[in-house]
C-alpha cells in the first residue's frame, strides 16, 4: 500500500516528493469539472457567464486604453474610422483557494506514518497541480491564529512551485476558528470560485459555525469542497492503551480513558462527522472523508472519478 | 549440585526484592498523557483512572529491579556449582618410603588384604604406591613394590600421599564417595595434617589407615590404669580451676602429695621433677603433665608421650582443645610446642587438627601429656574444661581418643600395640563441626561472576527503562 511521502524540502527542487509520480500519473487522466458556472479563462471544460478572449465572437466594444491591440477589429476601423475591440464567448478559468487547516490538532499522527497536516499538504499539492493543469487559478490560505493568505489565485509559470513551497512551510500550531477562515477566504474570492477546505473539522465553535460559514459561501455562489482529514485512532477505529487523553488545542482538559475499537467513543465521533456531512450536503457543499492511512492516489482518484461521474462523496 | 557459602546474602537479596515490590505497590507514577484531537468525545472512566495509577510499563521495571536485587544477593552468597557426583571408588594408598626391604612382605600382605576386601565388597579399587626420591620429587606407581629401594631416601609425609592420590584420582570430584585404605608408617614427626587435607579434597567417604612397621611388629600388653584410691595430689601452684573440675568429677583432691594417689597432675614441671613423675607412673599412677616441658628431659625423655623438640612450622602459639565431634574447650590457651612421640596415643586435638594431648603406658601406669597448660587462667571459666580433665584422667584407657572428631582411625593407628589393626572410620565427620570452621569454597565452579554480570545487566536495563523519566 503506497504511503504518503516523507517530509521534503522544496528549496532544492524536491517538490516532486509532494507529488509522487504515481499520483501525477493518476491525476493526469482526470479533470476537475466545475459544478457551478464561474468566471475566468479556460479552454475547454467550464462554462462561464462572462465574455472574454474565447473563440466564439460575441460583440464589439469601443477600444479602451489597455485593451489587447490584437483584438482590434481593423476592418471595422476601415469602415468607421473608430477603434473597436472584438469580444468573444469564453470559458473563464476558475479561481480557487486551497484553505489548509494548520491548527494544533492537525499535528496529530496517531499510528499513521504522517500527521494530518502533512497529509493535507499532499492533498493540497495534488489538487493544486490538477487545477493548474486544467487552467484554473489556485491560491493558498491557511487556518491559524489569523487566516494566512499565502498566495492569491494565479496560474502562471512558477506558481505551482511557489504554492508548494508555501505549503511546505506550514506548521501545525495554535487554535483557531475554521469557520471564520472560511468566511474570510470566501470574501476574498471576487467571483464565484471554488473554496477547498482541507481540515479535520474539529472546530472549537462546533459544527454549526462551520456549516453556517459554508452556507454563506454557497450563497455567494462559491463551490465549497470539504476534505476531512482524520486518523484511524481519532475515529476510534483502533484501540489505544489507557492514558490521560487531551485535545492538543486544549491541553489542560484531560480525560482518563482507554480506547477500544468500535466503542461508544467511535460511535460518537462517527455521529459528529455524519452531522457535518449531512449539513454540507444540505448546503450543496461536497464532503470527502479521508484518513491518513489511505493511499493518496486511491483516495483522491476515487473521489475525482466519482466527481466526474456525478457522484459526490468518496467513502 | 549447588552449594551456598553465605546464605544470609541470598536471603538479603530476597528481602531487597521484596522491598522493591512493596515500593512498586505503594508508589504512584503519574499516568501517561497523550494527545487526541477527538478527546472531547471521550467520557471519563473511573476504573480507567484507577488503572492508570500503575501503567503496564512499570511492570518490566519492577521485574528488572527485583532481579537486580536477587542477582546481587546471589553474587555475594558465594554460590557454586559442582556436577552431581556418583559412584564410589576405593584407593589403596601405599607409603613405600616407610618400608625397608625387610618390611616389603608386610606391605604386600597389607596390599593384598586390601584388594581382597575390595573384591569382597565389589568396589572398584586402585592401588597407588608413593615414595620420595633423593631430590625430594614424588614417585608414584600402581605397583608399590617397584618403588622399594634399599638406598636411603627421605621419608614421605602424609601430604606426599595426598599428592600421589590427587595425581591418580584427578577425576574423583565426580565420585560420590572415596574410600582410602592408607598403608603407611605413622610418624608424628612428619605430621602435616595430611589427612585433614585429604578430607578436604574428598569431602565424603572413609579413610582406613593401616600402619606398618619397619621391624616385625611387637606385641606388648596393654597397660592398665590402676585406681588405688580416690585421692590425688597436685603440684600445681594454686590449681583452683583443676580442683573444681576434679570435684565435679567426684575425684577428691589431696592437699599434698600422696604416693598412693591414682593421679598426679604436674604443670610445666622442672627438669629435675620429670624423673620422679615417671617413677610414679611406673609404679602405677596416671601422671598428667601439662604445659611446656623443660629443654632437657634427662632420663625421662624416652618415656614421655611428647617430644618437645619437634616444632612443626607454622604452629600457632595458642589454640582451643577439641575433645570430640562438636565438643571443645571454649577458651583459647597457650600451647606448648612439640608433637606426640612415636607409639603414643593422641587423645585430644587443637582446633587446627594438630595433637593437643597424648598418652603412653609406662610400667604399671601411664603418662598423659597435655600441650595445653591446665593452669592457664582462661580455663577457669571455660566450658569443656571438666571434660578435658576427665579425658586426661583416663588418657590411657582403651577408648581414649576414640571420640575425637577427626581421623580417629588415623589416630588409633598410632597405637603401637594395635598391630596390625585396621580401624575403619565410618562416615567422616563434617568438617564444619570442628572447632575451626573454614570459610573455603566448596568444590565446583563459583557462580559469583555470572550473578555479578546478570546484576549489571539488570542495572543497565533499569537505567534504560527509566530514561524517559530523567529526560
Amino acid at each position: 500500500m503506497p504511503t504518503p511521502p516523507d517530509d521534503a524540502s522544496l528549496a532544492d527542487g524536491r517538490e516532486a516528493d509532494l507529488l509522487p509520480p504515481e499520483v501525477l500519473e493518476r491525476l493526469g487522466s482526470l479533470d476537475l469539472v466545475a459544478r457551478t458556472i464561474v468566471r475566468g479563462f479556460v479552454s475547454g471544460a467550464h462554462r462561464s457567464p462572462f465574455l472574454g478572449s474565447g473563440e466564439d465572437f460575441s460583440r464589439h466594444r469601443s477600444y479602451q486604453q489597455g485593451d489587447d491591440v490584437r483584438r482590434l477589429d481593423w476592418r471595422l476601423y476601415g469602415r468607421t474610422d473608430r477603434l473597436y475591440v472584438r469580444l468573444f464567448e469564453e470559458n473563464s478559468n476558475l479561481q480557487a483557494f486551497l484553505l489548509v487547516d494548520r491548527t494544533a490538532s492537525m499535528g496529530f499522527a496517531g499510528d499513521a506514518p504522517v500527521d494530518k497536516l502533512r497529509y493535507a499538504q499532499f492533498v493540497s499539492a495534488a489538487l493544486a497541480h490538477l487545477m493548474l493543469r486544467g487552467g484554473d487559478a489556485v491560491g493558498l490560505a491557511t487556518v491559524g491564529s489569523s487566516t494566512g493568505f499565502h498566495l492569491p489565485p494565479r496560474n502562471r509559470p512558477g506558481h505551482l512551485h511557489d504554492l508548494l513551497l508555501a505549503l511546505e512551510q506550514t506548521r501545525a500550531e495554535g487554535t483557531a476558528s475554521v469557520a471564520r477562515s472560511v468566511d474570510e477566504v470566501g470574501a476574498v474570492l471576487p467571483r464565484r470560485g471554488r473554496l477547498i477546505l482541507i481540515s479535520d473539522c474539529l472546530d472549537d465553535d462546533g459544527p454549526e459555525a462551520l456549516l453556517s460559514a459554508v452556507g454563506r459561501q454557497r450563497a455567494r455562489g462559491h463551490e465549497v469542497i470539504v476534505l476531512r482529514v482524520s486518523t484511524a485512532v481519532e475515529l476510534g477505529e483502533r484501540g489505544a492503551e489507557a492514558a490521560l487523553f487531551y485535545d492538543p488545542e486544549r491541553p489542560n482538559d484531560v480525560v482518563p480513558a482507554a480506547l477500544a475499537a468500535e466503542s461508544a467513543f467511535s460511535r460518537r465521533v462517527e455521529a459528529y462527522y455524519e452531522s457535518i456531512r449531512r449539513g454540507l450536503e444540505e448546503r450543496g457543499a461536497e464532503y470527502v472523508p479521508l484518513t491518513t492511512d489511505q493511499p493518496l492516489v486511491t483516495a483522491l482518484g476515487a473521489w475525482l472519478v466519482g466527481r466526474a461521474r456525478g457522484e459526490s462523496v468518496v467513502g | 549440585m549447588i552449594s551456598t557459602l553465605f546464605p544470609a546474602f541470598l536471603a538479603g537479596g530476597v528481602g531487597l526484592a521484596g522491598i522493591a515490590l512493596a515500593l512498586h505497590m505503594l508508589s504512584r507514577r503519574p499516568p501517561d498523557r497523550r494527545p487526541l484531537p477527538t478527546a472531547r468525545f471521550l467520557e471519563e472512566e473511573h476504573r480507567t483512572l484507577l488503572r492508570l495509577r500503575r501503567t503496564p510499563s512499570d511492570i518490566p521495571l519492577l521485574i528488572t529491579r527485583m532481579l537486580f536485587a536477587l542477582m546481587l544477593g546471589a553474587a555475594f552468597a558465594g554460590i557454586s556449582w559442582a556436577p552431581e557426583r556418583s559412584g564410589t571408588r576405593r584407593f589403596v594408598l601405599v607409603d613405600v618410603a616407610g618400608v625397608s626391604t625387610d618390611g616389603v612382605d608386610a606391605m604386600l600382605t597389607a596390599v593384598d588384604a586390601a584388594l581382597a576386601e575390595a573384591a569382597a565388597d565389589s568396589v572398584a579399587v586402585e592401588v597407588i604406591g608413593y615414595a620420595v626420591d633423593a631430590d625430594g620429587s614424588l614417585l608414584t606407581s600402581a605397583n608399590p613394590e617397584v618403588l622399594v629401594s634399599s638406598a636411603p631416601r627421605p621419608r614421605a609425609t602424609a601430604a606426599n600421599g595426598l599428592q600421589a592420590l590427587s595425581r591418580a584420582a584427578f577425576d574423583a570430584a565426580t565420585l560420590d564417595s572415596v574410600e582410602v585404605t592408607w598403608i603407611m608408617r605413622p610418624d608424628w614427626a612428619q605430621w602435616t595434617k595430611g589427612v585433614g587435607l585429604l578430607r578436604e579434597a574428598f569431602w565424603s567417604g572413609a579413610i582406613e589407615l593401616t600402619p606398618i612397621w619397619r621391624d616385625s611388629p611387637e606385641q606388648s600388653g596393654l597397660p592398665t590404669t590402676r585406681i588405688r584410691a580416690a585421692t590425688t595430689a597436685t603440684e600445681f601452684g594454686g590449681g583452683a580451676a583443676l580442683g573444681r573440675a576434679l570435684a565435679a568429677l567426684d575425684v577428691p583432691l589431696a592437699a599434698e602429695f600422696d604416693v598412693d594417689a591414682s593421679w598426679t597432675f604436674s604443670d610445666r614441671p622442672a627438669a629435675g621433677a620429670l624423673a620422679g613423675l615417671v617413677e610414679r607412673a611406673r609404679s602405677g599412677q596416671t601422671v598428667v603433665i601439662s604445659g611446656a616441658l623443660p629443654q632437657s628431659l634427662g632420663t625421662a625423655g624416652p618415656d614421655l608421650p611428647w617430644d618437645a623438640s619437634v616444632r612443626p612450622d607454622g604452629t600457632p602459639s595458642d589454640g582451643r582443645v577439641v575433645l570430640a565431634a562438636g565438643y571443645e574447650v571454649s577458651a583459647r590457651v597457650p600451647r606448648a610446642p612439640g608433637s606426640p612421640t612415636r607409639g603414643s596415643r593422641v587423645i585430644a586435638l587443637f582446633d587446627d587438627l594438630s595433637p593437643a594431648a597424648s598418652s603412653r603406658p609406662v610400667g604399671d601406669g601411664c603418662i598423659v601429656y597435655s600441650a595445653a597448660s591446665l593452669a592457664a587462667p582462661a580455663l577457669e571459666a571455660a566450658s569443656g574444661f571438666v571434660e578435658l580433665v576427665a579425658d586426661l584422667l583416663f588418657g590411657c584407657a582403651d577408648s581414649a581418643g576414640d571420640a575425637l572428631p577427626l581421623d580417629p582411625g588415623a589416630l588409633s593407628a598410632l597405637r603401637r600395640d594395635d598391630l596390625p589393626t585396621r580401624v575403619a572410620l565410618a562416615n567422616m565427620v563434617d568438617r564444619q563441626s570442628t572447632g575451626a570452621e573454614r570459610r573455603t569454597p566448596g568444590p565446583g565452579r563459583s557462580l559469583t561472576p555470572l550473578f555479578l554480570l546478570l546484576a549489571l545487566v539488570m542495572l543497565g536495563a533499569e537505567v534504560w527503562l527509566t530514561r524517559e523519566r530523567r529526560s
